[in-house]
């Protein structure tokens, strides 16, 4: 028998959401909000670009945010009503939302460029010194073998290659310095030349003041 | 999942060598889980306070922040009625050289030096910033309530 979907010529979207992978772990709460919030309010809600999240889980974020301010808004709503049982429900839901949305890597800095981790240098053991350790595992350089060697950052900090490159694939800089280093991010390289533009700019204008005053 | 060596490091640290006025336990059965006591800082409106905090270390740690929540009720301008704290270290400013220990040494700082132009818990940022006097003395009321043995 046909079904409902296959009659009006529609994507069954219990079907489709089968084919997806669930971001979550396996577990069954998936809710994909898409299909009662129009798509275009949901992405520009979403304070972080798009682009440089997992396709898969991009979406969900900003999902899993917006419906956390629904219920804020329902919690808003029931205050007058002082049922406490059913505030505190909300507020854990809300926080268990909010949870989601900042999972893992998704806030802060976009990762770094494919071609930077590919080319990360390999660092000789006699560079380093003899209680040197990883900041990152806090083990100390010389005692691991079974390790796939040291590299460093362009700032010179020393890391397991182990250990930097899981880090670079979420955040595109240095974990003891901070030191910014490549990333394809585009919404990210925009940020930085503009912000390249209004350091110029804003040299230029010291040094005439400089020449004038 | 076998836990990360670091994890094991960390925790015996927290043991041996505690920072002062915090402590961290590891539940037996979860070592990912720790129940957190912080005293609140000399000179701070949280003097003489004992709070007690949840922190727990996601699959993701190191590369991603642990997170932690206070269960004692607070009256702070950074942390909301959740006992969610607004730190940044915690979101965007995570970096894997920091520890649990570095963490909750933040948060001890937080305790001591509120920052509301940065608020999590709007009312009692408002509040602090129209009459700090006033909004300490509720912070030191809610302690004295809800913060002491």
């Amino acid at each position: 028998m046909a079904s409902y979907y296959d009659d009006h010529s529609l994507e069954d979207p219990f079907k489709a959401r089968k084919k997806t992978s669930n971001p979550y772990g396996g577990s069954s709460f998936n809710p994909d909000l898409s299909h009662f919030m129009p798509r275009e309010e949901t992405e520009s809600t979403s304070s972080s670009p798009s682009s440089r999240l997992p396709s898969a889980s991009g979406p969900a974020v900003a999902d899993f945010r917006r419906l956390a301010e629904m219920f804020g808004v329902f919690r808003e709503r029931e205050e007058p009503l002082g049922d406490e049982a059913h505030q505190e429900f909300l507020d854990n839901l809300i926080t268990q939302l909010m949870d989601e949305a900042g999972a893992s890597g998704k806030h802060g800095p976009p990762p770094a460029s494919k071609s930077f981790i590919r080319d990360l240098p390999f660092v000789p053991q006699k560079d380093l010194k003899r209680d040197e350790a990883c900041i990152i595992c806090n083990e100390n350089f010389q005692e691991n073998e079974s390790r796939a060697g040291v590299t460093k950052l362009p700032c010179k900090h020393h890391f397991d290659r182990d250990c930097i490159v899981p880090w670079l694939e979420l955040h595109n800089n240095c974990p003891a310095c901070r030191a910014e280093v490549p990333s394809d991010d585009p919404e990210w390289n925009r940020k930085k030349r503009e912000a390249e533009l209004a350091k110029y700019a804003a040299e230029a204008e010291v040094d005439q003041d400089w020449m004038y005053s | 999942m076998a836990l990360p060596k670091r994890i094991i490091k960390e925790t015996e640290r927290l043991l041996a060598d505690p920072a002062p006025g915090i402590s961290a336990t590891s539940h037996e059965d979860n070592l990912r889980y720790f129940d957190v006591v912080i005293a609140g800082p000399n000179q701070s409106p949280f003097q003489g306070g004992i709070f007690k905090l949840e922190l727990f270390l996601p699959e993701e740690y190191p590369m991603s922040p642990p997170k932690v929540r206070f269960l004692t009720k607070i009256y702070h301008p950074n942390i909301d009625k959740l006992g969610r704290i607004c730190l940044d270290i915690l979101k965007d400013k995570w970096s894997p050289a920091l520890q649990i220990r570095t963490v909750l040494l933040s948060v001890q700082a937080l305790l001591s030096s509120p920052n509301p132009d940065d608020p999590l818990a709007n009312d009692v940022a408002q509040h602090w910033k129209e009459n700090e006097n006033a909004a300490i003395q509720t912070a030191q009321e809610w302690t004295r309530k809800y913060a002491t043995a």
